[in-house]
C-alpha cells in the first residue's frame, strides 16, 4: 500500500465523516480507499498513525475511530452457519465492579461498588443481555454509588488526587483520556474526550471546586453508555445493515469479548494493545490470546459465575422458606459460598472438564452450612473439602445450595423440581399451564384417600392422575421431580417423611427418546448426568451463556461435537466455542424479539 | 423557610431530541394551578380484594343502600367515601397468573401468547399498551411512584406492573429504604445541605452529557438494541428529574418521614410507603402513584369455625395455595380456609382504612382535604381464588365530589353458554379480533378491568375514549363514575 506521509501520518484515503456507517472497505489500486453507502457523506483525506491504526486524524476534525478497522485483515467467514444477532449488552455486575477497580485501583470497600439489582430469570440466563439494563429502579443506585466512588477516588487514587491538587487544567484531559480508555476498553475519540472537557469546564464555571471537577469527570465515566454497556455492533455499527447481513466485531469489541467472557474482567493491556495495532483480529493473533487467557486460574472463577447463574443459586437468598429449615441468612451465605468454592476448585484442577461438578464428592463445608450436609464436627467460618458420603451426595445437583433453591416454602417441590430440570436441565419447553387450571394443594385428594398415611409424592400422583387435564403434563413433570425425593426442602438427606413414611425415590423418565431409570436419587443424578439428552442442552445452555442467545442448530451441532470429542475439557471447549463463528461474527436478525428460548 | 426547587421536564438529553420527543412529546408544562389537581394512587393486592361471590365476597342490598362482605367489614369506617365496582373481568384465556400481571393496569394483554419473550424476565407476554398509571402521569407532567410491598410473581424478581407506551418496564421501588433513599433524601439533603454552585452544575451537566454519548452510540444501532439505550436513558431521565426538581414548594425538613430502617417489618414498611404517597402528593411531587401488597403478612390472626383464635397459615401448602387460591367447596377445611383468606384480607384493608384517615387529616392547597383530591383505586390480580380474573372488584376511594361515592355498582353479568351477542375473546397483537371457544362455567361480567381503567383516567383528567386494546373495551352500559 502507498502512503502518503504528513507529520507521521499517513493518508488513508476518502473517508465518510458524516456517519461513518454503512461503509465497505475495499482496496483500489495502491490507496485504500473507502466505498460508501450514504450519499450524504462527504469524502475528504483521512490519515492513519502508523502507532494507531485504529483511529485516524482529519484536518480540520482531529481523531476519528478509523473506519477501516474492522477487526483485522481477516474477512468476515462466507459459510451457511447461522450466526447470533448483534448486541449492545450491559456489563453483569460483576464485570462492572471488575472494571470499575481495573481501572481506578482496588481502593473501595465491597458496599461502595453499585448494586443494579438484576432480575434473575428462572430459565434462562441472568447475563441474557435482554434482563441486563438501567432503569428507573437503578439509576438511582448507581448515581448515587459512582457519587461515593468518585469522592473516594479524589482522596485515594493518586493520579486523580494529584490532579486536584495542582493546577493545571491540562491534566483533567489527561484523566478524562487515560481512565476513561480503562472504563471504556478503548481510546476516546477527540470528539467524546472534547464533550467532557466542556462539560467539566462548565462545572468549573459554576464556579466549582477541582474536587467538584476531578469528581464530575469520574462519576461521568462510571456512569457513562461506554463503561456499563459493551458493544458487538462492528467498526461502523450495524444502522442500516440488512437482514441477514454478516459483520466482524472490531478488534476492540473482541478484546472485550475475550476478556469478560474467560475472565470476567476488562481486556488486559496486552488485549488492548494487540487491538490498538489492528492484530487481534487475526487468526493466529486471536488463537494465542485465547490460549493465553484459557492459561490463568481466573477462566475458573469467571466458568464458575457460570454454573451459579445456570442453576440459579443466588435465588437462595431469596428464596421463601419456613423456619423450620433453619435457612437462616449465615446459612444461606454460606451454602452459596460453599457452593461457588466447589465448583472452582473443582474446574482449577488440572485437565478439569465442565462436566466435572456434577461428578465431585467432596464439598466445601463450613460450621453454618455442615448441618445440610449432615456433617459433624466442623468448627467456625472457614470452609473445609469433605469427602460426603456418596451415597448421599454426589455432584452440584445434590448440593443443598441448589436443592433449596428449587424446593417448596415447605416441602421438596416435586412440580418445581420436574419442571426446572425439563426446561433448564433437558431442554425441554414446557409452556403455560392451560385455561382454568387451579392447582390444589396436595392433601386434596379423591374420596377414600388419607394424605397423612402417603408420600407426597404419592398423593401428587394420586392428584394429578384423577384429573385428566393435569395428568397431560404432569405425567411427564412430575417424574423429573420424584428423582429428587430423597432431598427435603431443605436439601436435607432423607429415607423417611412425614410420620415415617418410607420415601420411593425411584423412578423412569422418558425424554427426547431416552429412558432413565434410577433407584434413588442419586442413581437419578447420575442417569440425567450421564444423559445424551442433559449433555446436548448442557452445551447449548453453555453456548447461550456465553453469546447471550441461543445459538443455531449447527452451530450448536459443531460445538457438541467438539465437546464430546474432548470429553468436556474446559480449556478444549472453551477454546472450541470462542472459535464458534458467532463468537466474533453477527449477524442481523429478523425484526423480532421473541424467540423460543426463555 | 428553605425552598425545594422542582423542574417539571427534563431539561438536556438536547442531543437525543428524537428519543426525547417520543417520551416527552405529549407533555404540556404546568404550573401549580388554584384547583388543586387530582392525584391517583393504585393499589394491587396480589390475590384480590375478596374472591368471587361463591367463595364469601357477597355485597347485599341496592347501589346506594348495601351492606358490605365479611372480609370488607373493615370499609364500614369509611365506605361513605368509596365506591365498589363488583366485578369486571381481566383478559380470560390461559393461566391468569400470566395473564393478569401484565392486564392488571394495562388492558391491554394480547390473546394467545404466553409470554416467552426475551424483553421480559418471566413466562407473561407484553401488553401492547401502556399502564393506566403511566398515561395519567404523563398526562400530568409528574412523574409516577411505584412502590412494592412484597408484590411479586412466580417466576420473577422484581416483577413488573406498569409498562410505558413504548412497551418498556416500568420498574418501582422493592424496599421502603430504596424508595427513602430515591425520593426523600435528596430533598432532605437539599434542605440539610444546600448543594455548592459546582455541585448543582455537576448535577445538571452530567446528563446532558451521558445522553451525547448514549446518542452517539444510538446512532450506530437499531431495532432491539436502540431500545436498550433507550432504557438506559429513560432510567436517566427520570433520576433527572428526581434530582432537578425545581418548581418552589414550601416543603422543610420537619415535613419529611424519618429514614425507613433496613429490613422493617412488614406492617411498618407499609407504613413507610404511606408515608411517601402522602409526602409525594402533599407536595405535589408526584400525582400517580402504585403501590403492590404482596403476600409479606405472614402472621395474621384469625376465628376459626369453632371461635378459637389461630395465627397465620397452619397448611402444609404454601399461602396461595392454601389460602388466597383455594376454592374447593367439598373440602372440610374449607371454612377455615375462607376465615384464614378473609381475615388475611381484613388486615390490608384496615391498613387502607388508616391511610384513607390520614389523607383525610390532611389539608390540600385549596382547603379541601387531601383526601378530596385523591382517588384510591384497589385492584388485584385475580378474581375468583382460582387462576381465574373473570369476576375482580375494584374499589375506588375518594376523590371528592367527582363522583358520587357510598355506591355500590354490580357488574351485568354474561351467561357463559347463552352468549349471544356478548363477545368474549380478545385481540392478538397483530389486530386480530379472537372470539373464546373456552366454557367458562360460571357467569362472569359484562365489562372488562378495561372500561374501569378507562373511567378512572376519565376522572383524573385524561380525555380516553378507551383504553387498553380495542375489544376490551366491552361495557354494553357505560360505566360512567363521573357526576
Amino acid at each position: 500500500m502507498t502512503q502518503t506521509r504528513r507529520d507521521g501520518w499517513y493518508l488513508l484515503g476518502g473517508v465518510a465523516l458524516a456517519t461513518l456507517m454503512s461503509v465497505n472497505v475495499g482496496c483500489d489500486g495502491n490507496m485504500t480507499k473507502l466505498s460508501l453507502e450514504s450519499t450524504e457523506a462527504q469524502s475528504r483525506d483521512a490519515f492513519v498513525d502508523p502507532d494507531n491504526p485504529g483511529q485516524v486524524i482529519i484536518p480540520g476534525e482531529g481523531i476519528k475511530d478509523n473506519p477501516q478497522q474492522p477487526g483485522g485483515e481477516e474477512p468476515v467467514i462466507e459459510d451457511d452457519f447461522d450466526r447470533t444477532q448483534p448486541y449492545v449488552r450491559r456489563l453483569t455486575e460483576l464485570q462492572y465492579h471488575n472494571t470499575i477497580r481495573s481501572a481506578l485501583g482496588d481502593y473501595f470497600e465491597p458496599e461502595a461498588y453499585p448494586a443494579l439489582d438484576d432480575a434473575i430469570p428462572t430459565i434462562g440466563f441472568a447475563n441474557n443481555p435482554e434482563y441486563l439494563g438501567i432503569n428507573d429502579a437503578n439509576a438511582g443506585k448507581l448515581y448515587d454509588a459512582t457519587g461515593v466512588i468518585a469522592a473516594q477516588s479524589v482522596e485515594q487514587v493518586p493520579d486523580i488526587k494529584a490532579c486536584v491538587e495542582s493546577q493545571n487544567n491540562a491534566c483533567f484531559q489527561e484523566l478524562i483520556e487515560d481512565i476513561g480508555a480503562k472504563l471504556w476498553r478503548r481510546p476516546l475519540t477527540s470528539e467524546e474526550v472534547q464533550d467532557l472537557e466542556l462539560a467539566r469546564q462548565a462545572v468549573e464555571a459554576a464556579p466549582g471546586t477541582r474536587v467538584e471537577q476531578a469528581e464530575f469527570i469520574v462519576q461521568a465515566l462510571l456512569m457513562n453508555i461506554n463503561t456499563l454497556y459493551r458493544t458487538e455492533i462492528g467498526p461502523t455499527g450495524i444502522a442500516g445493515l440488512a437482514e441477514g447481513e454478516r459483520l466482524k466485531l472490531s478488534d476492540y469489541e473482541i478484546a472485550s469479548a475475550l476478556s469478560y467472557t474467560l475472565w470476567n474482567e476488562p481486556p488486559d493491556q496486552t488485549l488492548l494493545d494487540l487491538a490498538a495495532a489492528g492484530e487481534l483480529g487475526k487468526q493466529e493473533v486471536y488463537e494465542a490470546q485465547l490460549e493465553r487467557l484459557l492459561g490463568d486460574e481466573k477462566v475458573a472463577s469467571a466458568m464458575t459465575a457460570f454454573y451459579v447463574d445456570y442453576l440459579k443459586i443466588d435465588k437462595l437468598f431469596i428464596k421463601e422458606k419456613v423456619s423450620e429449615f433453619n435457612l437462616t441468612p449465615e446459612a444461606r451465605q454460606a451454602l452459596v459460598d460453599g457452593f461457588k468454592q466447589d465448583v472452582r476448585a473443582t474446574l482449577q484442577l488440572p485437565g478439569a472438564s465442565l462436566y466435572d461438578p456434577f461428578n465431585q464428592t467432596d464439598f466445601h463445608v463450613n460450621q453454618r452450612s455442615a448441618p445440610f450436609f449432615q456433617v459433624s464436627d466442623l468448627q467456625g467460618e472457614v470452609f473445609e473439602q469433605v469427602a460426603v458420603d456418596p451415597t448421599q451426595r454426589y455432584g452440584i445437583l445434590t448440593h443443598p445450595a441448589f436443592l433449596s433453591v428449587h424446593s417448596g416454602t415447605k416441602d421438596s417441590g416435586i412440580v418445581k423440581r420436574g419442571v426446572f430440570t425439563l426446561e433448564q436441565l433437558l431442554c425441554e419447553h414446557l409452556g403455560s399451564p392451560p385455561a382454568n387450571i387451579s392447582p390444589a394443594p396436595a392433601e386434596d385428594l379423591p374420596e377414600g384417600f388419607d394424605p397423612t398415611t402417603l408420600t407426597t409424592r404419592e398423593a401428587l400422583h394420586i392428584q394429578h392422575s384423577s384429573q385428566i387435564q393435569c395428568y397431560t403434563c404432569h405425567k411427564q413433570i412430575d417424574p423429573a421431580g420424584f428423582g429428587f425425593e430423597n432431598y427435603d426442602g431443605s436439601g436435607l438427606w432423607r429415607l423417611t417423611e412425614k410420620d415415617n413414611i418410607t420415601i420411593d425415590a425411584s423412578g423412569t423418565l422418558e425424554v427426547q427418546g431416552e429412558t432413565l431409570t434410577y433407584d434413588d436419587s442419586i442413581g437419578y443424578v447420575k442417569a440425567l448426568t450421564g444423559s445424551q439428552t442433559m449433555q446436548r442442552c448442557f452445551t447449548e445452555r453453555l453456548m447461550t451463556y456465553v453469546l447471550g442467545t441461543k445459538p443455531s442448530e449447527k452451530e450448536h451441532e459443531l460445538f457438541l461435537t467438539k465437546f464430546s470429542e474432548n470429553n468436556g475439557n474446559m480449556s478444549a471447549s472453551l477454546q472450541a466455542l470462542l472459535q464458534s463463528p458467532s463468537f466474533i461474527q453477527r449477524q442481523i436478525a429478523a425484526p423480532t424479539t421473541t424467540s423460543e428460548e426463555e | 423557610m428553605t425552598r425545594v426547587n422542582r423542574r417539571t421536564f427534563l431539561k438536556g438529553l438536547g442531543a437525543s431530541a428524537g428519543l426525547a420527543s417520543s417520551f416527552f412529546g405529549s407533555r404540556i408544562a404546568m404550573g401549580q394551578t388554584e384547583e388543586a389537581p387530582l392525584r391517583v394512587m393504585f393499589v394491587a393486592l396480589q390475590h384480590g380484594w375478596g374472591v368471587n361471590p361463591g367463595f364469601g365476597r357477597n355485597f347485599e342490598g341496592s347501589e346506594y343502600n348495601f351492606t358490605l362482605p365479611k372480609q370488607l367489614q373493615a370499609f364500614e369506617a369509611i365506605k361513605d367515601q368509596m365506591v365498589f365496582i363488583d366485578g369486571a373481568r381481566g383478559t380470560l384465556w390461559g393461566n391468569a397468573h400470566d395473564v393478569s400481571y401484565t392486564d392488571i393496569l394495562t388492558a391491554a394483554t394480547p390473546w394467545g401468547e404466553n409470554g416467552n419473550d426475551d424483553n421480559i424476565p418471566g413466562p407473561f407476554p407484553i401488553p401492547e399498551g401502556p399502564s393506566i398509571d403511566y398515561v395519567i402521569a404523563q398526562h400530568a407532567n409528574k412523574p409516577a411512584l411505584r412502590l412494592s410491598a412484597r408484590y411479586r410473581s412466580w417466576v420473577s424478581t422484581p416483577h413488573p406492573m406498569s409498562w410505558d407506551d413504548q412497551k418498556r418496564v416500568l420498574y418501582g421501588f422493592s424496599t421502603p429504604t430504596d424508595a427513602y433513599d430515591a425520593i426523600i433524601e435528596p430533598m432532605r439533603s437539599n434542605l440539610q445541605n444546600p448543594p455548592s454552585p459546582g455541585k448543582l452544575a455537576a448535577r445538571s451537566n452530567l446528563f446532558d452529557y451521558l445522553g451525547k454519548d448514549t446518542e452517539r452510540l444510538r446512532k450506530k444501532v437499531s431495532g432491539t438494541e436502540q431500545r436498550r439505550l433507550e432504557d438506559y436513558l429513560s432510567g436517566l431521565n427520570t433520576l433527572s428529574e428526581r434530582l432537578q426538581q425545581k418548581e418552589e414548594l414550601t416543603l422543610t425538613v420537619d415535613d419529611l418521614p424519618t429514614r425507613p430502617t433496613q429490613s422493617p417489618a412488614f406492617d411498618a414498611s407499609i407504613d413507610n410507603y404511606f408515608d411517601m404517597i402522602r409526602l409525594g402528593f402533599k407536595f405535589d411531587t408526584h400525582r400517580v402513584a402504585v403501590l403492590g401488597f404482596g403476600e409479606g403478612l405472614d402472621d395474621w390472626t384469625w376465628i376459626d369455625k369453632n371461635g378459637m383464635m389461630r395465627s397465620g397459615n397452619p397448611w402444609d401448602e404454601g399461602f396461595h395455595h392454601a389460602v388466597a387460591h383455594y376454592n374447593k367447596q367439598d373440602d372440610p377445611d374449607v371454612e377455615d380456609r375462607r376465615n384464614a383468606y378473609d381475615y388475611w384480607v381484613d388486615w390490608y384493608a384496615k391498613k387502607i382504612v388508616q391511610f384513607v384517615q390520614s389523607l383525610a387529616s390532611t389539608p390540600d392547597v385549596d382547603g379541601r382535604s387531601l383526601l378530596d383530591n385523591t382517588l384510591i383505586v384497589l385492584t388485584g390480580e385475580v378474581g375468583t381464588g382460582t387462576h381465574d380474573t373473570r369476576n375482580k372488584l375494584h374499589t375506588l376511594i375518594g376523590g371528592g365530589d367527582r363522583l358520587p361515592r357510598g355506591r355500590w355498582i354490580e357488574s351485568p353479568k354474561v351467561e357463559p353458554r347463552m352468549r349471544d351477542g356478548i363477545f368474549i375473546g380478545g385481540q392478538t397483537r397483530a389486530g386480530e379480533v379472537v372470539e373464546s371457544g373456552i366454557n367458562y362455567g360460571s357467569p362472569f361480567s359484562m365489562w372488562h378491568t378495561a372500561d374501569v381503567l378507562k373511567a378512572v383516567g376519565n376522572l383524573a383528567g385524561v380525555p380516553l375514549t378507551s383504553f387498553g386494546l380495542e375489544t376490551n373495551n366491552r361495557s354494553p352500559i357505560a360505566l360512567d363514575l363521573t357526576t
